[in-house]
């Protein structure tokens, strides 16, 4: 809202510079957005008026708000009522007003006004207009838009010699109705749209645009005169479905002020015969559904305590007064009743708001609250995704957050097939742009163009990570939000000072190992994955109990084209894994293992396999129970996988060192003999190994 | 000193190496060593004899022992030096280690956000991404038609329901526009009193530099007996002091929520120009951080709490405003566009 510093100087005697005058309504919650000063010395004071505050947008509501901080009078301009006016001519012709739908409209004046002279209006008027962001257009518009800045209620000027049969019927549309608009377009509207018909058509989409038909010309010399009162849902619903806004939809919208309607009217009536030359022949106010204000008991006592600051009984009672507000007091209390144009104010809540912000948020002291302590929720999650990040990060990987938002070329980029979980995607119904038009079901597409990105810009390594929430369509009722997280791993294979440790599907199964341990995730389990944009042989899918809980591996060569990266043949891994952090909050049992203290024997053993052989499979072989009644093997640990020189095509080397120790005796070299020899022969069995020379 | 102890001494000063030296002590205290010959001469003598012998040879071997220990530290740190001169090191060349990735400046600010309320015994509570309409607006007195609505751009979900709110082009699902539906979700499930913030991701329709459609938000909510504006006013102060420092001058304005009453706007200082006034705040010396206010009683109503006993306070802020504001970023896109050379500064 565009308020004119001058144009308030009309309604308040103040002194008040615009800055002094700005600061006085942002304190009082009509925040100033900026000041704009004018040609003619005038400062143009821009309003961010809030939803509820209605009565602000006009000028003499907010000159209200000035006058109450202010502890001003309030001046407002006086107003004929035409009753016993001279100038009323030709009283016979009696328009008639017919309200249909009383729940719609609870109110609708109208004034006949004859002998208009059209032309422009005053240029103090086109002045003001021009100021608040309105095109002046000619003295009955400019003065019907006057009138709506000045006291915040919209009217609308007919050409009364357009109406048919002498009669306004206000009612809702049963079907679909046709009207041509102001604005030249013909337009339907839908049933249930509040319509301004005269005998035999619409004449105007009630409170949103009068229709071309009875709009006023050149030609015009009567005008009939509407000030009306529209429910503020339907307008609303109208506005929208027409997509038409306008400066009377905004207001109506907002609730205008009931009783003043009939006083909207008069004082445009007023301003027409000032200038435009004619007379009032009939004055209409067919007022069905009738306002009763409501009113509301206030406690002194909730003032200061849910404030928290000693305000006087008489200082409340000041500033409600001044306000508008009627105040009767009573023992302990007052009984407020708010006026007509406060719609917003209905509880005890909503006065001691309208209290403290004229008595100053200033001035209310900052005290912090004195709360009992309680054991309150924090979860186990919070603390484990705080170590979890911490852990990525120490393994050199840089969290990304990526929007919610992606499109069906997810699925295509990494060949997700028909049926897939993954394509039942949560769809946005108004999307912003139109690859943002559903929500992830996987965090690897963002990092992917994360990667194409960043080594657009140059990178040669780029080691990602995102921790995010994706969605999948239930059907109906909420989607199933998941907790994700995914990781990629990228390097150039440039030169670099020091070695690299392990080829890069170790790498990436490291991390996620890593992340696990610190998880205390020990019950996981890798599969041979089947996922397409994976590279066979070189990805696993990660199980935990049954279910499939992510995967990990390279990312295939066809897929890395399709990204069209300047590295043409980039070696990329990714994993990515849900169910992160059990949702159990149940405290966990521990229990510690003892420390045993006699001495171990530890020995090797290496033997040479076939390449399909799965190295934790010989591991199981070794720590196979059956053999080890006594329970003696302490640990197993693999130290060398070799596949070259001395070792004959399609087969690998793979040794193991394994630690005996008992818990109650040093053993001697007697006792492993044995146990030993049976581990070394068993594998040899089961997986038709031989024993490296 | 006797003659074996002499000779001992003079191969001693010849050695040079630890591989001589334990040549050396096997030939002296081994098994067949000079030591060993040495006592065998023991039966040749008288009684008398044998304990001096025995007593000199014990002596002389205590000697060579101790100095053998001796000589073999002196060696061993001199052949450390010497492998060490011929092997050297560049100190100056990078150490061997995973270089650390970055942080995301919002997880940064989120997590110092965190920490500050659970010091004051603050839980932490979560809600879904994607809420009906229900919790985002109705439970919050955001009625459906309230122009209320037009102050959150919102995405709506396409969902199979039609009838009136399809009509309007609204929905039953949308994606939250704030953190505040976890406010009705918590009190609709628990009974004060109560205090907790809600982090999480939120998203309005509107982009460029300072909207992104995605953001994040922490909101808070206090509900017990005989909570105050004033605490409301003290409670942010101290967040707010403790975020940006302890001079930085915070105010509160009026403003308007649908489910707050009395709502405020809170502004602190311009951080920038010690508000005199700049570009960032527009001049004004002030910058609006947050949105609060007391809990309105008609939310209460809606939860089944008595607002005659209780009362609370609300309040939101968003995360990247105030990691911009802190790290000095002027454009939100850079959170989201997953560059290395931003997200590494972190
Ligand atoms: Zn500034």
């Amino acid at each position: 809202m565009l308020i004119s510093y001058n144009w308030l100087k009309d309604y308040i005697n103040f002194t008040e510079s615009p800055e002094a005058v700005a600061d006085v309504l942002t304190m009082a919650g009509l925040e100033v957005e900026g000041l704009k000063k004018q040609a003619d010395g005038d400062v143009i004071l821009e309003l961010n008026v809030t939803p509820n505050r209605a009565d602000c947008l006009s000028v003499i509501g907010v000159a209200r708000d000035v006058s109450t901080v202010l502890k001003k009078k309030l001046i407002l301009p006086e107003i004929s009522d035409f009753d016993n006016a001279t100038d009323v001519i030709n009283k016979d012709v009696k328009i008639k007003v017919e309200i249909l739908d009383t729940n719609l409209c609870h109110r609708y004046c109208g004034i006949v006004i004859n002998g208009v002279k059209i032309a422009p209006s005053p240029d103090w008027m086109q002045l003001r207009l021009q100021t608040a962001g309105i095109r002046p257009i000619n003295n009955i518009v400019d003065i019907t838009n006057y009138v709506l800045l000045e006291y915040g209620q919209p009217l609308h000027a007919f050409d009364k010699s357009k109406l048919k049969g002498d009669v306004i019927i206000v009612r809702a549309a049963e079907k679909p109705e046709a009207i041509t608009t102001l604005d030249g377009i013909q337009r339907t509207v839908p049933a249930g749209t509040l319509l301004i018909c005269d005998a035999s058509a619409p004449l105007a989409i009630a409170g949103v645009m009068g229709g071309a038909g009875s709009a006023v010309t050149e030609a015009t010399t009567d005008i009939f005169l509407e000030s009306a009162w529209f429910d503020a849902a339907s307008i609303r619903v109208t506005s929208k479905q027409t997509a038409l806004r306008s400066e009377s939809s905004f207001r109506f919208e907002r609730q205008t002020d009931i009783e003043g309607v009939k006083r909207a009217a008069l004082r445009a009536a007023s301003l027409m015969i000032d200038y435009c030359v004619g007379c009032v022949s009939e004055v209409i106010d067919n007022y069905p559904t009738r306002y009763s204000a409501q009113q509301i008991v206030l406690n002194y006592k909730k003032v200061q305590s849910f404030l928290g600051v000693q305000i006087s009984e008489d200082e409340i009672v000041a500033i409600l007064s001044r306000l508008d507000f009627k105040v009767e007091r009573q023992n302990g209390s007052i009984v407020v009743t708010p006026p007509s144009f406060r719609r917003d104010i209905e509880l005890e809540a909503d006065l001691i708001e309208e209290v403290a912000r004229i008595y100053g948020y200033n001035n209310i002291p900052a005290v912090m609250p004195q709360l009992s302590l309680s054991i309150n929720n924090v979860s186990d999650k919070h603390k484990k995704l705080a170590e979890l990040r911490q852990s990525l990060r120490y393994a050199g990987f840089t969290e990304t957050i990526n929007y919610s938002f992606t499109t069906n070329d997810d699925f295509t980029l990494l060949d997700i097939p028909e049926g897939d979980e993954r394509r039942n995607a949560v769809t946005v119904k108004n999307p912003l742009q139109k690859d943002f038009n559903i929500l992830r079901t996987s965090l690897v597409p963002s990092l992917l163009r994360n990667l194409k990105y960043n080594i657009s810009l140059g990178a040669k390594e780029v080691y990602i990570y995102e921790i995010s929430t994706v969605f999948f369509d239930s059907g109906s009722g909420f989607p199933h939000e998941r907790l994700k997280l995914a990781a990629l791993s990228y390097s150039s294979g440039g030169k670099r000072l020091y070695a690299e440790p392990a080829a890069h599907f170790y790498r990436i199964k490291g991390l996620l190992e890593s992340v696990l341990s610190g998880l205390r995730c020990m019950n996981y389990e890798l599969r041979q994955s089947n996922e397409g944009f994976l590279a066979d042989g070189q990805s696993a899918d990660i199980f935990i109990g049954d279910d499939k809980a992510g995967f990990l591996g390279l990312i295939t060569a066809e897929i890395a084209a399709r990204l069209d990266m300047t590295d043409e043949k980039p070696d990329i891994a990714v994993f990515e894994m849900e169910k992160i952090i059990s949702d159990n909050e149940s405290v966990p049992v521990y229990r510690t293992n003892l420390m045993h203290k006699f001495p171990p024997i530890e020995r090797d053993i290496a033997i040479v396999v076939d390449d399909a052989c799965h190295s934790c499979d010989i591991g199981n072989i070794i720590k196979n129970e059956s053999l080890d009644p006594e329970h003696l093997i302490e640990s197993v640990e693999i130290f060398d996988h070799y596949r070259g020189k001395n070792i004959p095509e399609g087969r690998k080397s793979l040794a193991y060192h394994i630690v005996y120790r008992s818990q109650d005796r040093t053993l001697l070299d007697s006792d492993v003999d044995t146990l030993h020899a049976e581990i070394v022969k068993s594998v040899m069995t089961k997986t038709g190994g031989t024993l490296r020379a | 000193m006797t003659a074996l102890a002499e000779s001992f001494l003079k191969e001693l000063e010849a050695v040079t190496s630890t591989v001589d030296l334990r040549q050396l002590r096997s030939r002296y205290t081994g098994k067949n060593g000079v030591l060993t010959g040495e006592l065998k001469k023991l039966p040749t003598l008288t009684p008398h004899e044998r304990a001096a012998f025995g007593k000199q040879i014990n002596d002389d071997k205590v000697f060579i022992e101790e100095s053998i220990k001796e000589y073999e530290k002196q060696l061993v740190s001199k052949e450390i030096k010497t492998k060490l001169a011929r092997d050297p090191v560049d100190i100056t060349l990078p150490g061997c280690y995973k270089k650390p990735g970055g942080r995301h400046p919002v997880t940064i600010v989120l997590a110092e956000i965190t920490d500050i309320f659970v010091s004051m015994g603050f839980g932490i509570e979560e809600g879904p991404e994607v809420e009906s309409d229900y919790y985002n607006f109705e439970a919050l007195n955001i009625p459906k038609n309230h122009p209320a609505r037009d102050m959150q751009d919102t995405f709506y979900i396409e969902t199979n329901c039609t009838g009136a709110s399809a009509q309007s082009g609204e929905g039953a699902f949308v994606l939250r526009t704030h953190t505040s539906p976890v406010q009705i979700r918590v009190m609709k499930h628990s009974r004060p009193p109560l205090r907790f913030i809600a982090p999480g991701k939120v998203y309005r329709c509107d982009s460029d530099v300072s909207h992104s459609p995605m953001f994040h938000q922490v909101e808070g909510l206090v509900v017990d007996k005989n909570i105050s504006f004033a605490n409301l006013k003290g409670l942010l102060e101290g967040f707010l002091k403790k975020v940006f420092g302890p001079s930085v001058p915070v105010r509160l304005r009026p403003s308007f929520f649908p489910f707050t009453e009395p709502s405020a706007e809170v502004d602190m200082g311009c951080y920038f120009c010690k508000g005199n006034g700049c570009r960032v705040c527009k001049g004004t010396g002030w910058i609006e951080i947050m949105g609060a206010g007391m809990v309105d009683p008609r939310v209460f109503r809606n939860v089944g709490y008595d607002s005659d006993i209780y009362s609370g306070f609300a309040f939101g802020m968003g995360i990247e405003r105030i990691a911009s504001l802190k790290y000095g970023i002027d454009d939100i896109r850079l959170y989201y566009e997953g560059d290395l050379r931003f997200l590494r500064q972190f």
